[in-house]
């Protein structure tokens, strides 16, 4: 019965107590690309979605990907892959895109980005989260991309230059003898009409 | 006396100077075109602000959809605001020109201690931008394939029309 009691009022405490650490905030961060493939030289467009969950507001916040897109590889065309933002009130989320463009093809492995924060403007420790990340990804070359989406219509023009020999030269070969059939089938009616 | 005019000039002068007056923006924008090489449309501003008595205006906030969040900045260059929208679906995102509301420090301020939604229409923003989207192509109407058959079809149908002629 003791035991029973104590073990209650113990849960009863630790919840009482659990909830100081509701009061500070926690930020999520995800990083998603919303790209179906993944082609060389074609936009490559990244969303960061950064989400405060908790009560309070969190400051100073630093995203920081550098390291996942490598000058060398990827060139940056829209956005920074270091933002800075200097608040983010509780319950609001925000989204940030960056759009690249991969300079080489193959499988590229991208790691998450690092997120640091104040969780209160007058205490500067700053907390570090990571983000989520997409793994290893497939780019594959303009040609494949080419291969199944582009429209084509060069590739039909030199079809229809190429078959148009097979299809004008036996066409010419029988117009001409029906010209002359019928040149001739003329030549006659006209004849027998003289007579 | 004049001590104390010296000092009412001075912070006159100050807070005039701190901020941004009749801010003029250079827009950059760009969303998403091609809606078989993405699933979802995002779209993002580059805003670069420029005051006519040269400061920077700080923070920037932007109204996108109703909530009003933080632009992004950049510690490499230090006069841009980037502001990204996502939407989950490619009709989402409203194609043709949309007005977003930017507000400086002082705006904001005044935005979070509106109460009532006529207080806080009456917050005047710092500024407006607008995100130009021309919207998503799902790539040509007719396939190339589509023209190549009705070619050939013709040819054919010319050359059996003939054929039936001598035959028949």
């Amino acid at each position: 019965m003791f035991f029973e009691r104590s073990v209650v009022f113990l849960a009863i405490l630790s919840v009482a107590l659990g909830q100081t650490d509701d009061e500070e905030s926690f930020l999520f961060v995800t990083k998603q690309t919303i790209n179906r493939f993944l082609v060389q030289n074609k936009e490559f467009t990244i969303k960061y979605g950064l989400y405060n969950s908790g009560p309070t507001t969190v400051y100073n916040i630093h995203l920081n990907d550098a390291h996942s897109f490598p000058a060398d590889q990827y060139e940056l065309l829209v956005g920074t892959l270091s933002a800075k933002w200097e608040r983010l009130n509780a319950g609001t989320n925000l989204t940030h895109i960056v759009v690249l463009k991969p300079k080489q093809s193959g499988i590229s492995n991208s790691t998450y980005a690092i997120v640091t924060y104040q969780k209160s403007e007058k205490n500067t420790d700053v907390q570090k989260t990571y983000s989520s990340e997409f793994g290893d990804v497939y780019i594959m070359t303009s040609r494949e991309y080419d291969r199944r989406f582009s429209s084509h219509i060069i590739d039909w023009l030199l079809f229809t230059a190429m078959a148009s020999p097979c299809i004008v030269f036996p066409f010419f070969l029988w117009f001409k003898s029906k010209s002359k059939y019928e040149a001739l089938v003329t030549k006659e009616k006209s004849s027998k009409k003289a007579q | 006396m004049f001590r104390v005019v010296l000092a009412a000039l001075a912070i006159i002068a100050l807070v005039n100077g701190e901020t941004c007056e009749s801010p003029e923006f250079k827009v950059n924008s760009h969303s998403t075109r091609d809606a078989r090489l993405t699933a979802e449309s995002a779209a993002q501003l580059e805003i670069t602000v420029k005051c006519k008595n040269g400061k920077q205006p700080g923070t920037l906030y932007a109204d996108i959809n109703g909530q009003v969040v933080p632009c992004a900045q950049t510690p490499a260059a230090p006069g841009k605001y980037f502001i990204g929208v996502a939407a989950n679906t490619h009709k989402e995102l409203a194609s043709g020109r949309t007005k977003i509301k930017l507000y400086d420090d002082d705006s904001y301020s005044a935005l979070r201690k509106a109460r009532t939604e006529d207080a806080t229409k009456a917050v005047k923003p710092f500024g407006q931008v607008e995100l130009n989207h021309p919207g998503v192509s799902y790539g040509p109407w007719l396939p190339s394939e589509f023209f190549a058959v009705c070619t050939f079809g013709l040819v054919w149908w010319a050359a059996y029309r003939e054929r039936s002629k001598i035959l028949g």
